[in-house]
């Protein structure tokens, strides 16, 4: 009898699910036209990372529009967030002039002459596209006036502050040589045929702009130090991660080391390349892995931020914790997250408090690049699901989510300015998918940066935050370090009753809050 | 829907891993079941690689002699040698399935396939399974140190891998690779001296084992031993490079 007790016990806890209404998204009906990639079924390397979105308040009213990005000659398209609970959007492409037909892949918001309004940066295979925002009336192709026409395979962009000059410079990741005219030969994986590259092809190094503040940039990739043997770069990740006050730039390569490329603080600006030292190049076990997404957040509560990145199916993604020694430390198995993640491949990530419980969630989008993909040939299938993972104390729990789709990338604001974060998915060649966050919750308390000068957004600042019960929090003032995407730095929503903020913005130069208005609301103004 | 099918069969094996846990300790341990001489040729060909060969032979063999447990787990063991681990369960669960009797070691090989599948709970499940026929069995201990690892349970991670080791009396290479991973667990709670005499073990036993040398050369890097850590990462490269020649190659990803 005991033994049947016990058995009933051990039942009982096989069969505890975690509560998965904690964390409730909501499709909403949109008019956002799919994207497009090249074809349905890729054939081509250039084909298969599909496109990226960015939220944009570009006409500063205060809520997020949202740009979608499309190749194959398919004009890149503005959609104006109307308001209301059900996020409507219009599409305003041609009212502010903007007229993108190329092989458009990523996008990087910024406000690059600091007048407020924020600007639209276009990487391409080919020559890329600045787009300046006038008063969020109209967009400008400025481009060639301002020198950033890089006409590399661009992915993903980033602008930060990495001189301390007070304005936003640019980060290009470029992957590889793509000829249209001479596409690679098929290769193999798993014993079945599939389509080339990227090995074997040549991976095109990154560029790197200095904003010289006179309406132009200038490529300093190599008087910074950022001059090394190309790699096949998709992502990258502008923040402080040395807490030395000034701004790093981790960059994440397909199946080649990644790069932690340290700020030296030296005049004239130098980096230094510092990823195998500091253990973030590879996993743990010394492999190079495929860093496509690349997500930041404090996870081990230590104030650093420690980095999370998506890799490739039949392998895990990856969480390096950020030690204060300077050193990076995989701990993906001690979270959790490493073998639920081997039938997926993984594309945009982001860490958010979805559920309003004062820790923040994980949620990564997934796709297959092959089209062959299935659970039987590969071990993973061309459709996969999202993973949500919400954080609970020391772990995360999979919060199953329905659905499978083609996904590659994400961006991250409340839509709705109801106080919770929604989230925007794209798929390749499918689906722009709005996901209204319905998960129930109080009223939080927000926070807003505003920087000065030409960093009105406050880009790379830090914030530390403490609580009534005296717990505390660190957030980062950043685009979110999405897949060919960019969220712009809009809210950071708490929970908790907030005692005092403390905000550390680029250069290192402090200011501290303590008192909080009763509507739990407060703009932090440099 | 195969698929789902198979998990909830699995589950009730879950179900009956747990049963056994608990009942099991007045039940004999079963006795060894030596393979077929028979499909001596079969495991052969698997082991050169020569899988296609080896499951046309297997097809051959089943159709003369009937489905059973042997040939039904070395379908199963070609499929999981060529990395497809979803096809690899489908023949080891039908392997453990066949006539009612169960060739044991599938236990351990069905765990290994849903690990790769990112499973958890099948693993464990059939970990458990293949320790409870065998309770000293290094590679399975090995693996549910793993997997305790990846629960956060580092107590219970160290307490099999330590188990593994001492398991692993004439097994060098699995005694290698559960000291580098209960190194990786002492290195969780900062104990480095311990974790890098740990690895220093390791690679002396095992010095083709490339992944614990570059894990040595971090955690001597950690505690300012420069040197050191350059001289074990210049190993961790040439044993990669004898090892896996395959990652310099032209494939797209290591598989």
């Amino acid at each position: 009898m005991k033994r049947l007790l016990l058995l009933v016990v051990l039942l009982g806890c096989e069969q505890h699910q975690p509560d998965e209404a904690s964390i409730v998204f909501t499709k909403v009906e949109s008019v956002i036209a799919p994207t497009v990639c090249g074809s349905c079924d890729p054939t081509q390397i250039i084909e298969v990372n599909g496109t990226g979105l960015a939220l944009i308040d570009f006409d500063n009213d205060n809520d997020l529009d949202l740009f979608v990005v499309n190749a194959s000659n398919v004009p890149c398209r503005l959609y104006e967030n109307i308001g209301g609970e059900s996020i409507t959007f219009v599409d305003v492409t041609q009212q502010v002039g903007i007229d993108i037909r190329a092989w458009a892949n990523g996008v990087a918001v910024g406000d690059v002459n600091g007048d407020g309004f924020d600007d639209l940066y276009i990487t391409c295979h080919g020559q890329n596209y600045l787009l300046l925002n006038h008063a969020g009336t109209s967009f400008e192709d400025v481009t060639a006036a301002w020198g950033v026409g890089d006409s590399r395979w661009g992915t993903s962009a980033r602008f930060g502050d990495l001189d301390g000059d007070g304005d936003l410079d640019l980060y290009v990741c470029n992957y590889l040589k793509y000829d249209f005219a001479n596409p690679p030969p098929p290769a193999t994986y798993k014993r079945q045929t599939v389509l080339g590259g990227p090995h074997g092809m040549q991976p095109q190094g990154d560029t790197v702009y200095e904003n010289l503040g006179d309406g132009s940039f200038q490529e300093v990739t190599q008087e910074w130090g950022f001059l090394l043997e190309p790699s096949f770069t998709l992502n990258a990740a502008i923040l402080d991660f040395t807490g030395d006050g000034l701004q790093d730039v981790f960059v994440g390569n397909d199946s080649m080391a990644n790069h932690l490329f340290v700020n030296t603080g030296e005049t004239p600006t130098r980096f230094e390349n510092r990823g195998l030292q500091n253990g973030i190049a590879t996993n743990g076990d010394g492999s190079m892995q495929a860093t496509m997404g690349i997500a930041v957040a404090d996870v081990s509560g230590n104030t650093r931020p420690d980095i999370f990145t998506t890799n490739f199916s039949s392998d895990t993604n990856t969480l390096h914790l950020n030690d204060t020694s300077g050193f990076f430390d995989d701990r993906t198995k001690r979270f959790g997250l490493g073998l639920l993640s081997r039938p997926l491949l993984g594309w945009t990530c982001g860490f958010h408090d979805f559920d309003l419980d004062g820790d923040e969630d994980l949620f990564v989008v997934n796709g297959h690049v092959y089209p062959e993909a299935t659970v039987e040939s590969m071990d993973s299938a061309r459709e996969q699901p999202v993973l949500l993972l919400q954080r609970t104390g020391a772990r995360f729990t999979q919060v199953k989510q329905e659905g499978l789709f083609r996904d590659r990338s994400a961006v991250f604001g409340d839509l709705d300015n109801d106080g919770d974060t929604d989230v925007v998915v794209a798929q390749r060649n499918g689906e722009v998918r709005v996901l209204r966050n319905d998960s129930s919750h109080e009223h939080p308390w927000i926070i807003q940066l505003q920087g000065a000068g030409k960093n009105p957004r406050g880009l790379g600042a830090k914030l530390l935050v403490t609580f009534e019960d005296g717990t505390s929090a660190t957030r980062w003032n950043t685009d979110g370090f999405g897949f060919q995407s960019s969220s712009e730095p809009q809210k950071h929503l708490f929970a908790k009753p907030i005692t005092s903020v403390e905000v550390i913005w680029v250069g290192g130069e402090s200011q501290r809050v303590t008192h909080f208005p009763p509507n739990r609301s407060i703009l932090i103004a440099k | 829907m195969l698929f789902n099918k198979r998990i909830n069969i699995e589950a009730k094996t879950l179900l009956f891993a747990l049963i056994l846990m608990i009942f099991g300790c007045e039940q004999q341990q079963p006795k060894e079941i030596k393979l077929d001489f028979a499909l001596k040729t079969h495991v052969q060909l698997i082991q050169e690689g020569n899988t296609g060969s080896a499951r046309v032979r297997l097809r051959q063999y089943m159709e003369a002699e009937g489905e059973s447990s042997q040939p039904l787990f070395l379908m199963g063991l070609s499929y999981h040698h060529d990395k497809q681990y979803a096809k690899a369960v489908d023949w080891f669960f039908r392997a453990v399935e066949a006539n009612g009797e169960v060739y044991p070691h599938t236990w351990h090989f069905l765990g290994w396939s849903h690990f790769y599948l990112g499973n958890i709970v099948q693993s464990k499940a059939n970990f458990q399974n293949h320790v409870a026929w065998k309770k000293d069995e290094p590679d399975s201990l090995f693996a549910l140190g793993l997997i305790a690892m990846e629960e956060g349970d580092l107590p219970q991670a160290e307490s099999f891998l330590r188990a593994a080791i001492a398991a692993a009396v004439d097994d060098v290479a699995t005694q290698a690779k559960a000291k580098a991973r209960l190194a990786d667990v002492l290195t969780e709670d900062g104990r480095w001296d311990e974790a890098i005499a740990l690895y220093k073990d390791a690679v002396q036993q095992n010095p083709d084992m490339y992944e614990a040398w570059h894990r040595f050369s971090f955690a001597l890097q950690r505690i300012g031993k420069v040197d050191e850590a350059s001289r074990a990462a210049q190993q961790c490269e040439l044993a990669r490079r004898r090892v896996r020649p395959d990652l310099y190659h032209s494939t797209r990803f290591p598989e």
